[in-house]
């Protein structure tokens, strides 16, 4: 027979072994990025080494939409824009990511009293969120309109969202920092990579992980309250104990998509999903999270 | 609550439309108004995959030389003449839930049968019962839409998961592998850990939220009106009844009733693990690992032939086999031709501790002769058609 104990023990078993896996695989995220800040130690652009310094763009060898040379990266996110169901009367379009990229175009970054040349190639381009956001804005009325009418065929409005790195900008580089005849130059290094970023990322990487540290370490104590009120005697019979097994299974369902939560909170700003939604402007606003509503035109 | 059926209004109600006209060999009835038969010299001049794909009534009316050279699970389409259903295999999914169901309520209702024989019972057939949801949401098992319906939401009561969740997560992402250029929701990359048996375990906690959130945006999105009125009312449905019975009896609803209903929902989101892991998605026929035992496929209503039913959703369960002979295993890597499930989890997550290698299994299907296959974008496209 299956008592209630054996089938109580069982269902703490199973609560624990998941609740374990998730704690882990948010530990090897963290885990993840603490290596890679391991890596990210500062640099003295004098000198060399692989490494991170900060700096300011000086010069861009890439066109920015002006048609100046003023770009020194570029980061583009590649989404499908489909039209949603209006949102209290509003049409709406949603946004989902497709393909991310970055890549450096060229140029000469100044450190101090130091001249650094960064070469073009693929790179890691980490943009400030905000920039991001405010690339990915709905301009107004027409482009609503504009972006609504192909969003509502089947293909869909596929569009780009840029975000460039560029002269006077200050940024953090990582990677080979070497002297060569025509002074220092940065290259990619098999250890970081190229990394050009708008936001200090040892700062983003240490948060990351302690948001994946945390969550697993608060998800293993709410598992311990839970098992502990479980076990309030009389065990499987009281009000305590059946109220620990009614959180116990909120718990369970809860805790997954919690976990895919962090896990894409700390991918990097290079590779982090934006998706979001268009809501026709003009009138009141409705709410909804993720909205990138349009400023009033 | 849906809708008259028959009404155009409802897209639920255009999609067995829109199916029955153009994919009649998935077990669909035909529609009342399929097109005229077109003179016989006319038909015979048509390509052999333009007779394939015609209607049913159409098909019928072709002169019996050029029938029989049609394949068999061609052939075989629904027959008018079944009571309820529209295909007389579809007496053994619906055997499958009606045990699956008795060992539930057995089990809460009476005390002696909660024994791991029972329980044992009921986590393999809550399995079932997921398979038969997959079934159902590829093909309505019953001619009746409003039956239909109804059945989703006993399934989903069944899973306590909204069985209608499979249209955006299988139908249309997992069937090619893609969302708009994002990987599938349940990738086998979605899991990371050296460990492979982790994996396995680990799984369905990454790709069962994956799923939900992908099905949320997917349902926010114009013209899903339908989809989101059937979406609420089967969780309603699942969650409601597992509630009431929870306020009734907690314990043994808990032990008895939600054990194995999240087994089964767990399990089905493992199979996507077990039948792509190692594969190459990019392939057209190397992507998917198949389970080829006939007392397993009995039971599991063919879907251990997994190959075919990725590449032609629209052929009936019941007669897989047969494609899968005809198609597959000319141009499939031998490794991915499994004679037993127990075997190879045990054989790659028990006896074996770290995950395999990729290797290129691809290399078969190179080396054999092409066969006509639509773009997935095409594929992709039809499948949304029918979802719309």
């Amino acid at each position: 027979m299956l008592t209630r104990e054996i089938m109580g023990a069982l269902t703490l078993a199973i609560l624990w072994v998941n609740a374990l896996l998730i704690a882990a695989a948010a530990l090897r995220s963290a885990g993840e990025h603490r290596r890679r800040l391991r890596t990210l130690r500062e640099v003295s652009p004098n000198e060399g080494g692989t490494g991170l310094f900060q700096a300011q763009v000086d010069e861009g060898a890439g066109q920015d939409d002006g048609g100046r040379d003023s770009v020194l990266a570029r980061y583009e996110l590649e989404q499908l824009g489909r039209a949603g169901a209006p949102a209290k009367g509003r049409r709406t379009v949603h946004f989902g990511d497709r393909t991310f990229d970055g890549a450096v175009l060229g140029g000469v970054v100044v450190a101090g009293d130091t001249r650094v040349r960064v070469s073009a190639g693929e790179a890691d381009v980490w943009p400030s969120r905000g920039a991001v956001s405010a690339a990915a804005a709905c301009s107004g009325q027409a482009g609503f309109d504009r972006v609504f009418d192909e969003a509502r065929k089947a293909r869909g409005h596929a569009r780009k969202i840029t975000v460039d790195v560029r002269v006077g900008q200050t940024v953090w580089l990582g990677g080979e920092l070497r002297k060569t005849t025509g002074g220092m130059e940065l290259v990619p290094s098999a250890e970081v990579g190229l990394l050009v970023s708008a936001i200090d990322p040892r700062a983003w990487l240490r948060h990351a992980s302690a948001l994946a540290a945390g969550f697993a370490l608060a998800e293993v104590l709410i598992a311990g309250a839970i098992t502990a009120l479980v076990l309030v005697p009389p065990v499987l019979d009281g009000w305590p104990s059946k109220l620990g097994g009614v959180l116990g299974l909120a718990f369970f369902l809860a805790v997954q998509p919690l976990g895919t939560a962090v896990r894409d909170a700390v991918r990097t700003p290079g590779k982090a999903f934006v998706r979001g939604r268009w809501i026709e402007p003009g009138g009141t606003p409705a709410k909804g999270t993720g909205a990138l509503l349009a400023p009033p035109a | 609550m849906f809708g008259a059926a028959g009404s155009v209004k409802h897209g639920l109600v255009r999609r067995e439309a829109i199916a029955s006209t153009r994919e009649p060999v998935d077990g669909r009835a035909p529609a009342a108004e399929a097109p005229a038969a077109p003179a016989r010299d006319v038909r015979q001049s048509l390509p052999r995959d333009v007779r394939q794909s015609l209607p049913r009534d159409v098909r019928q009316s072709l002169p019996r030389d050029v029938r029989q050279s049609l394949p068999r699970d061609v052939r075989q389409s629904p027959s008018r003449d079944a009571w309820l259903v529209k295909h007389p295999a579809e007496w053994r999914q619906i055997g499958i839930v009606v045990l699956y169901m008795g060992l539930l309520f057995s089990m809460y209702f009476v005390p002696w049968c909660r024994n791991p024989l029972f329980f044992g019972g009921a986590c393999y057939f809550s399995f079932l019962n997921t398979v038969v949801i997959h079934n159902h949401l590829h093909a309505g098992i019953f001619k009746s839409r409003r039956l239909n319906l109804l059945w989703r939401g006993l399934l989903s009561f069944g899973a306590l998961y909204p069985a209608s969740a499979n249209i955006p997560s299988h139908n249309l992402v997992h069937h090619h592998f893609d969302d708009d250029g994002q990987p599938d929701w349940a990738s086998p990359e979605v899991v990371g850990f050296r460990w492979n048996l982790l994996n396995l375990i680990h799984f369905p906690n990454v790709a069962g939220p994956n799923t939900f959130s992908g099905v949320q945006r997917w349902a926010a999105l114009a013209g899903r009106d339908d989809f989101r009125k059937q979406y609420t009312y089967e969780n309603l449905f699942a969650f409601g009844v597992t509630g009431a019975l929870m306020l009734f009896d907690f314990w043994s609803t808990l032990f008895f009733i939600v054990l194995p209903q999240l087994y089964g929902a767990r399990c089905i989101l493992r199979i996507n693990l077990i039948q792509h892991d190692g594969c190459d998605t990019t392939s057209e026929w190397n992507h998917s690992r198949n389970f080829v035992g006939p007392a397993f496929n009995w039971i599991m209503c063919n879907n251990g032939y997994h190959t075919i039913h990725h590449n032609r959703a629209g052929v009936h369960w019941s007669v897989l086999h047969e494609a899968h002979d005809r198609e597959v295993v000319p141009r499939i890597d031998p490794a991915l031709e499994e004679r037993s499930m127990i075997w190879y989890l045990l054989r790659t997550y028990v006896l074996t501790v770290w995950r395999p290698a990729r290797r290129d299994v691809a290399a078969a299907e190179r080396a054999a002769k092409t066969l006509s296959l639509s773009p997935r974008e095409v594929r992709r496209a039809e499948a949304e058609a029918a979802s719309a």
